[in-house]
């Protein structure tokens, strides 16, 4: 980050103190709380949605076998995902385990928040590890994590932040963690490392979809991250067109590398939407796909919600009191203070050295912009092809999947915010030593 | 040869730094504001929540129910704590069943006091239901041979009823700041499903040591039995009772009846000073 050109030795006090605040772990930290202050509001709800009859598993297995054992605690897992799966052709047996588990042991409200939020504040955490890898941009990862606190939206309807048991940020870590896997896989210098890290990686994959089906739809997240890999490590001539790159890649002996992920995604796909769909014995007509027109507007309108301030209204000031309301200002003004701080004094001297890091970015970017319009559009995709949700959705509604815009979302900001500030560098003639340009 | 950059002018810079901060600064306080009002909002349950947690754990209002009992409830949902399962926890009765009176007769919302039909046989309805809540085919199949502790197996046995009382058990939030609710025992003597009223009891459950109202079921007031602090939930529990005599001001009975149809089971309020 900014470094000083005096030698250790020569720094008073209080420069050493500002050299160290100035660190990258700092910002890094203080970005962190900046979301950890976005997703805190999480802690203020209670159950929602799906999680009052759920909150109650603990006491119906009591109840009904006498005993709240681990045992009896995953039979009934168990028994509604077996109920899911038979009945209406889906498999999202992760869920069921995790979500009975959590009820069961966290009984109390607010241990079940701490989770919840613990679990909204790694996927965030998580999504910018990935981005950095991708990236090699701390500038980018933190500009994300920044942008993710002002997508975050809580919604009175079906909200994925604060009630359905941590589903879809659980998706979102398995997903990730999936990435940052795949991404070493391509990277890993031998071949034995390679196809292991794919391996746990395709396991990350398939504990995702089993989770939730929006996860199949998440796959273009993994494939990319896995393809910068190759493109950082083969390093390829600035002058060959990317399509030509992109060919020659798909010949490579790294693709094989892939195999165990890919192997993963059809095999699902085949025992969900090629077994269990067709074999299904009471399907609900909420879960029967189609097409109509109304689809397109219905994708069209899902591309939107997740941008910020969207569900905001006046009136929400209306339960607050005035202490509440210099409380959230406080909190504001300090997260806005370590942006201008960060903008200010770090992310020039970063930007040059990331730029010179990743002299692939040109090819990189389209990559992310594409991993970002995966991440928006795919939960859309998923209901306008749901004929429950054919006219029901608007430009600020959305279902569960709108966690998943809301990181998509963040990235493209992101980018948007990087070349921004990409802007302020202009390229030098001279070969003098980047660091010096800051002075 | 690597790339080398320096910056272009400061006041672009700056400018651009303070269009960038502004903009955060009014999204991320909006979006705090949204989010902490949305918070909020969901917390409109809790007194509910902590209320039922009061009413279960209340050893005076549950007096004579035991293990086994039946409690059949109009406004019971499963959707919420109100069902047999929480009862259990909070309460250490394992009822056989807390059930919502439509699952025993699905003909019940058409079925009003003043029409020619009858609810009868409830005990004969709870013996036949229950079976029904049995898991079937989505039993594990793995488990399937342990399943011996299922509660409701054993209670679907031949004779597993023959000696649990039946309870009509209402539990419900009257005003916004008092949960009540009424538990009595059937009367199985009578042709349609009745309670014998004299045995109802009535809780009144709120945030403030003194009551609010006096309730009434059936238009009689009832009368105040004690009253007592709840140091879990801190929350205020009002007992009440079926008055030995009526009050001058009613209309609708002559002296306390000894047995009412459930479809006449319906709370109301009375003056503070009604029945003492």
């Amino acid at each position: 980050m900014a470094r000083t050109t005096q030698p250790k030795q020569n720094l008073n006090p209080l420069l050493r103190i500002s050299k160290y605040f100035w660190t990258l772990p700092a910002f890094y930290t203080l970005s962190a709380i900046v979301w950890l202050t976005a997703t805190s509001n999480v802690m203020r709800s209670s159950w929602v949605g799906d999680d009052w009859p759920n909150s109650q598993t603990p006491y119906w297995v009591f109840w009904r076998y006498g005993d709240l054992s681990p045992a009896n605690v995953f039979s009934e897992a168990q028994y509604w995902n077996n109920q899911w799966m038979l009945g209406q052709g889906r498999f999202y047996f992760i869920h069921w385990l995790e979500s009975r588990f959590a009820f069961s042991y966290l009984r109390s409200l607010w241990s079940y928040k701490l989770v919840e939020t613990g679990c909204l504040f790694l996927a965030g955490i998580l999504f910018i590890l990935l981005i950095y890898k991708l990236s090699k941009s701390h500038t980018f990862a933190i500009f994300t994590l920044f942008s993710l606190s002002v997508t975050i939206q809580f919604r009175k309807d079906f909200d994925p932040h604060i009630g359905f048991a941590f589903m879809v940020p659980s998706i979102m870590i398995k997903v990730f963690v999936a990435g940052i896997l795949a991404h070493y896989a391509s990277v890993a210098k031998n071949n034995l490392k390679g196809y292991t890290l794919s391996c746990l990686a395709s396991f990350s994959l398939l504990l995702a979809m089993s989770t939730y089906e929006y996860a199949f739809l998440m796959f273009p997240v993994i494939l990319i991250a896995f393809f910068i890999g190759i493109i950082q490590v083969s390093n390829p001539d600035p002058n060959v067109s990317f399509f030509r790159f992109l060919v020659k890649s798909l010949k490579t002996r790294l693709m094989f590398r892939f195999i165990p992920i890919f192997i993963t995604w059809i095999a699902y796909a085949i025992f969900v939407f090629g077994y269990l769909r067709l074999n299904a014995d009471a399907i609900s007509g909420v879960y029967v796909l189609g097409f109509s027109k109304t689809s397109l507007s219905t994708f069209i309108t899902q591309l939107f919600p997740a941008w910020p301030l969207t569900v905001f209204q006046f009136s929400d000031f209306e339960g607050l009191s005035y202490k509440e309301i210099a409380l959230l200002a406080s909190m504001s003004a300090f997260a806005t203070l370590i942006l201008i701080v960060f903008l200010a004094r770090i992310f020039p001297a970063n930007d040059m050295r990331s730029i010179n890091k990743n002299s692939n970015w040109n090819r990189v970017l389209p990559l992310l912009i594409l991993l970002a319009v995966d991440l928006v559009a795919a939960p859309g995709f998923m209901l306008s092809l749901q004929r429950e949700w054919w006219g029901r959705t608007s430009f600020t509604r959305g279902y569960l999947g709108i966690l998943i815009q809301e990181f998509g979302t963040a990235l493209i900001i992101s980018i948007f915010l990087n070349s921004l500030t990409q802007k302020n560098l202009r390229q030098r003639k001279s070969t003098r030593d980047p660091r010096s340009s800051r002075e | 040869m690597s790339k080398h950059y320096h910056l272009r002018g400061s006041y672009i810079n700056v400018n651009r730094m303070l269009l960038i901060s502004f903009y955060f600064f009014i999204a991320f306080f909006f979006t705090l504001v949204h989010n902490f009002a949305v918070a909020r909002e969901t917390n409109g349950r809790d007194f509910q929540y902590y209320a039922w947690q009061s009413l279960t754990r209340s050893e005076i209002f549950l007096s004579g129910v035991k293990e086994s009992d039946v409690f059949i409830s109009k406004y019971q949902n499963d959707a919420y704590e109100t069902n047999a399962g929480s009862f259990f926890w909070n309460s250490g009765i394992r009822l056989t069943y807390l059930f919502k009176i439509d699952l025993l007769w699905p003909e019940f919302n058409k079925c009003d006091a003043e029409s020619e039909c009858i609810l009868p046989n409830v005990r004969e309805k709870v013996k036949n239901t229950v079976p029904n809540l049995q898991r079937g085919a989505f039993v594990p199949v793995g488990r399937d041979k342990n399943r011996t502790d299922d509660w409701i197996n054993l209670k679907s046995l031949p004779g597993a009823l023959d000696n649990s009382r039946i309870w009509f058990f209402d539990p419900f939030l009257m005003t916004t700041t008092t949960f009540v609710g009424y538990l009595a025992p059937f009367d199985e003597t009578k042709e349609s499903a009745s309670i014998k009223f004299k045995d109802l009891r009535f809780i009144s459950i709120a945030s403030t040591p003194n009551p609010e109202f006096a309730p009434s079921i059936a238009s009689v007031c009832l009368k105040l039995q004690q009253a007592d602090f709840d140091t879990t939930t801190g929350l205020y529990r009002h007992y009440w009772e079926v008055p030995d005599t009526l009050t001058s001001t009613n209309k609708r009975y002559s002296s306390i009846p000894d047995a009412l149809d459930i479809r006449r089971v319906e709370a109301g309020t009375c003056s503070l000073g009604e029945n003492k």
